[in-house]
């Protein structure tokens, strides 16, 4: 049997970018300062780890403007998408195991 | 095992933070109850016999407006001390799916009104309730919904019995509130 360790994804070990990833699982898109507040973490602390997701493809960077003020938006690609829930699997079934 | 169960329960916090507004407050409930019943007490020993339809319409809005300041208030103060945001994602999508549906609940009892319908006044009002409750339930606490569909249901009955019609709005906007507040401060805000 496979052990569900294996589907565990190192790139969700940092808390940050697993409670991004939480979040924007369930909502289309969020801008930078929902996600600060939300997650209670510095501004350079949180872009580096966005960086880190964009990089690995499971999220999408858009920037637009609120009026004239430009606004940074995230949203899950659905490699992001397939990542986080074979991560989520995973927790599951290693908490299964261990009860 | 500890960590597994701290990851689970930050995503599921998150997840629900992120989409939620939860600070919604029962006292102000119970409150809005109260001005809907003294409301629909002086529309029955004064308004109906005396036709004033002008002062009728003054007083729903007057209530109306009593009842949001009320719940906006009480559900800030409850906001700050769980340190829920306000100015977040959640609470615009709260306001706005509530507010369009009772927007156009707004216009259309008062079209009603104007065009003599009157015994469906109370109707009109609670179903448009009703419904922007249910779509609003998805941006706050899911019992929300259950509110939405009570009210929507004495709406449609209101409609059909329209003898009935003020009885019904006054369960409604007066019992029903009362009712729901006491459970949500009791069960909800220790």
């Amino acid at each position: 049997m496979k052990s569900p360790i294996e589907g565990l994804r190192k790139e969700f070990e940092n808390r940050v970018k697993l409670g991004a990833m939480s979040m924007l699982a369930v909502n289309d898109n969020m801008g930078f300062n929902e996600l600060k507040a939300l997650l209670e973490v510095t501004d350079g602390n949180l872009s580096s780890h966005l960086h880190g997701l964009e990089k690995a493809g499971f999220i999408r960077v858009s920037k637009t403007f609120a009026g004239r003020k430009p606004q940074t938006t995230y949203a899950m690609t659905s490699k992001g998408r397939e990542a986080f829930e074979s991560h989520l699997a995973a927790l599951e079934a290693l908490i299964r195991q261990l009860k | 095992m500890d960590t597994i169960d701290q990851n689970l329960r930050a995503i599921r916090s998150l997840m629900e933070r992120s989409t939620r507004f939860t600070s919604i407050s029962g006292i102000s409930g119970v409150l809005a109850g109260a001005y809907a019943l003294a409301g629909a007490w002086a529309a029955e020993v004064y308004f109906l016999p005396a036709g004033a339809k002008g002062a009728m319409v003054f007083t729903a809005l007057l209530i109306l407006s009593l009842a949001l300041l009320t719940a906006g208030l009480l559900s800030y103060r409850n906001a700050r001390r769980h340190g829920e945001r306000i100015n977040s994602r959640p609470v615009r999508l709260l306001l706005s799916s509530l507010g369009l549906p009772l927007l156009a609940g707004g216009v259309f009892t008062l079209l009603l009104l104007e065009q003599g319908y009157l015994g469906l006044l109370s109707g009109s009002m609670l179903a448009f309730y009703g419904l922007a409750l249910i779509n609003a339930s998805k941006y706050t606490a899911a019992y929300i919904k259950k509110l939405g569909v009570l009210q929507t249901a004495l709406g449609l009955m209101a409609v059909a019995w329209p003898a009935h019609s003020l009885l019904l709005w006054s369960l409604g906007f007066g019992w029903l509130h009362i009712g729901f507040g006491f459970y949500v401060h009791w069960k909800h805000e220790p």
